[in-house]
């Protein structure tokens, strides 16, 4: 994907295209909304990063004059500032969604996934990796053949983590999509690890190679290792 | 424009003056009119009496004539009635006797029917010439004749004397407005003084010395009750002050602990070689610890907006069980890890209205710490029931969340709904705890009316309480 991230603080903007590069995508990085704008108009883009805190023109500003100009391609917001009001702000200038300042890596990803996809929801009646199969419908899961006892959130739990499999999903992932809480507590975050711990011991304890793994201070991953 | 007087002493002499000023007007005016009614009614009994004396003296001469006797006027105490004025008429109205001071002016014209039959009848008339009388008419019979005496006495007198009271006290009367100004705004002044001295003391008392107080001279009188008002306002201000400066003192503190590590781990990390292996645990260590600083950051924030009242809760009906039964089933795998059990039980049909998140959130935190604070093995017990209240219009629900671990020392039990407070500072810390969670619980729960404490319990008991409102029905 082709992503133009205007962001004006430029040790971020580095680590952001870094990462994005890392999973395939090609970003060109603006610092300020009109130099965005410019390269927007000469270039070709699937969706775009904005800042709202920018020098002279304001992200704001720079989104809507983008969409006035024509423009409709995704934008994902990223902010420091997460009031309600922040956000109405965005989302009435024309943004797509908005991710707040500090932000997990795995969760710009995603969001970056999703805003890609939208309209072509992927629908699987199963998901696998490696042995290890689900299926959706039937709520059941297998590896190399051998049922796994999963309680209803273990299966819920596994099936996101398998959905992004390849990709760190972080605990603020975990909470919003698996346990639908939006407000982050430490008691929470404390029962991820303990579910997490669970559900390794179901679905890699008894098998020699470990799919789930913990990228430390990040969040999660299932993936085979190289 | 309206008139407006700038100082309070001056508007309130400026009230006392007119007040006192229309209560002196209302009173000459009083005077006056009393001294008009008894000298008016003191001269008609005169005149009684003179009619009487009258009757006495009149005589028909033998040609017919009506006549009095002349000796009358030297009676000495008749001095006074030498004005007075003295018709007689038959009855049909002829004119029998004029005396010489009316100067042949008539005397109340024709009689009309009954007109001094029974008794006395007293009116006041104008002469022709404009002078006011005070007559006086009764029906006498002399020599067997019935013969209308009518007598009169002019209130010339009367109203010159009226006049003159009026006139001495009309002049007495800015005298008297002067004074009272005067007085009054002495007296307004003696008021207002201490209440100039107190916001003169109360100006000097700045954020930097919010200490100091305003004397109270007399705790029993009005002033004295200003005093003790501002003092305890001033009390409160420096409470919230000294709050609001532990608060930032602390979380500089609370951020700078996360950042030194970040920086420990970082500079040590770079100190000699790794491998990749042990690259990624230094850069992981340094992201749980930035973990952590956004956790910190993002409950403060929400804090200060609460604080602000910039939060509005979602209010919504439900059975308050079914929280407790939602967060029981989420940290029951923390309590699954420690072999303990957490057991629900109680009333489930109390309802609640209120955000569920927020509530549900302050549970949470409730319920982690005594899982985190109560031993291997433990049972850990909520009991949700309706507690009896004075009031009939509201119903409070009580949860008690009661644990096996060390119970909280009693200096202590408020304290550890403060913000950034630990008992144990290393424990809780390994725990991952910010020192937030109760603070965030007391908020969420104030929020909703309720309110949240310890509960007196043994030695090795800990019991958290936390009361709400319960629901209205629809």
């Amino acid at each position: 994907m082709n992503i133009l991230l205007i962001e004006d603080e430029h040790k971020l903007a580095a680590a952001v295209s870094e990462g994005l590069a890392a999973h395939h995508h090609t970003t060109a990085v603006a610092y300020t909304g009109e130099a965005g704008l410019k390269l927007l108009r000469n270039g070709r883009f699937d969706l775009i990063l904005l800042d709202v805190m920018l020098p002279r023109q304001s992200g704001l500003e720079t989104l809507r004059e983008l969409r006035r100009d024509g423009f409709h391609l995704p934008v994902l917001i990223l902010t420091s500032r997460d009031s309600i009001e922040d956000r109405v702000l965005g989302l009435d200038a024309g943004a797509d969604d908005y991710l707040v300042k500090p932000f997990a890596f795995p969760e710009l990803l995603a969001r970056v996934r999703a805003l890609s996809r939208r309209g072509a929801p992927i629908s699987a009646s199963h998901l696998e990796l490696a042995d290890l199969k689900i299926d959706l419908n039937g709520r059941t899961a297998h590896r190399a053949g051998k049922t796994l006892d999963l309680t209803g959130r273990e299966f819920d739990l596994l099936e996101y983590l398998l959905v992004n499999r390849g990709t760190v999903v972080s605990r603020e992932m975990l909470a919003r999509s698996v346990w639908k809480e939006s407000s982050r507590s430490t008691a929470l975050e404390n029962v991820i690890d303990v579910q997490i711990a669970r559900l390794r011991r179901k679905i890699d304890d008894p098998f020699p190679i470990k799919l789930l793994h913990t990228v430390r201070g990040v969040g999660f991953v299932l993936r085979e290792e190289e | 424009m309206r008139f407006r007087l700038r100082y309070v002493r001056d508007r309130l002499t400026f009230w006392y003056v007119v007040v006192f000023g229309l209560v002196l007007v209302a009173y000459i005016g009083g005077a006056a009119f009393l001294l008009f009614w008894q000298l008016t009614s003191q001269m008609y009994h005169a005149e009684i009496q003179d009619v009487e004396t009258a009757e006495g003296l009149l005589y028909f001469t033998p040609d017919g004539r009506l006549a009095i006797h002349e000796e009358y006027h030297n009676h000495p105490q008749s001095r006074l009635l030498l004005d007075r004025l003295m018709e007689v008429l038959t009855p049909e109205g002829q004119v029998l006797f004029r005396n010489e001071q009316l100067r042949g002016r008539e005397l109340g014209g024709a009689p009309f029917a009954g007109e001094g039959h029974s008794g006395y009848y007293e009116r006041s008339i104008r002469l022709a010439d404009g002078t006011r009388v005070l007559l006086i008419s009764h029906i006498h019979s002399i020599d067997g004749k019935p013969l209308l005496i009518r007598l009169a006495y002019s209130t010339e007198l009367l109203t010159h004397r009226l006049v003159e009271f009026l006139i001495l006290l009309l002049l007495a009367l800015p005298i008297a407005l002067v004074v009272a100004g005067f007085a009054g705004y002495r007296m307004a002044g003696k008021v207002l003084t201490p209440l100039e001295q107190m916001a003169q003391q109360t100006e000097q008392i700045t954020t930097t010395r919010l200490h100091d107080r305003i004397p109270v001279e007399n705790p029993n009188d009005e002033l004295g009750h200003m005093a003790l008002v501002l003092n305890g306002l001033l009390h409160r201000f420096e409470e919230a002050l000294e709050q609001s400066k532990r608060f930032s003192s602390d979380v500089s503190h609370e951020l700078r602990t996360p950042l030194a590590s970040i920086r420990s781990v970082g500079e040590v990390g770079l100190q000699r070689d790794h491998t990749a292996e042990g690259y990624r645990d230094i850069i992981g260590s340094m992201l749980e610890e930035v973990a952590r600083l956004t956790h910190m950051i993002e409950t403060l924030l929400t804090m200060s907006r609460a604080d602000a009242g910039q939060i509005t809760l979602q209010k919504t009906t439900f059975p308050f069980m079914d929280l407790l039964h939602e967060i029981a089933g989420l940290v029951g795998v923390l309590a699954e890890e420690k072999e303990q059990k957490i057991i629900l039980e109680g009333n489930g049909g109390i309802a609640l209205h209120g955000d569920k998140t927020f509530l549900g959130q302050a549970i949470m935190n409730l319920l982690d710490n005594a899982v985190k604070y109560a031993p291997a093995g433990s049972e850990i017990r909520l009991r949700l029931r309706e507690i009896s209240v004075a009031s009939e219009e509201e119903r409070i629900a009580e949860l008690t969340i009661e644990n096996e671990g060390p119970a909280i020392p009693k200096e202590l039990r408020e304290r550890v709904f403060d913000r950034f407070f630990r008992i144990d500072e290393a424990r809780s810390r390994d725990a991952g705890g910010v020192g937030l969670g109760l603070s965030i619980a007391k908020w969420a729960v104030a929020a909703h009316g309720g309110e949240i404490g310890i509960q007196e319990s043994g030695a090795m008991h800990c019991t958290f309480y936390l009361r709400l409102p319960i629901a209205k029905p629809e």
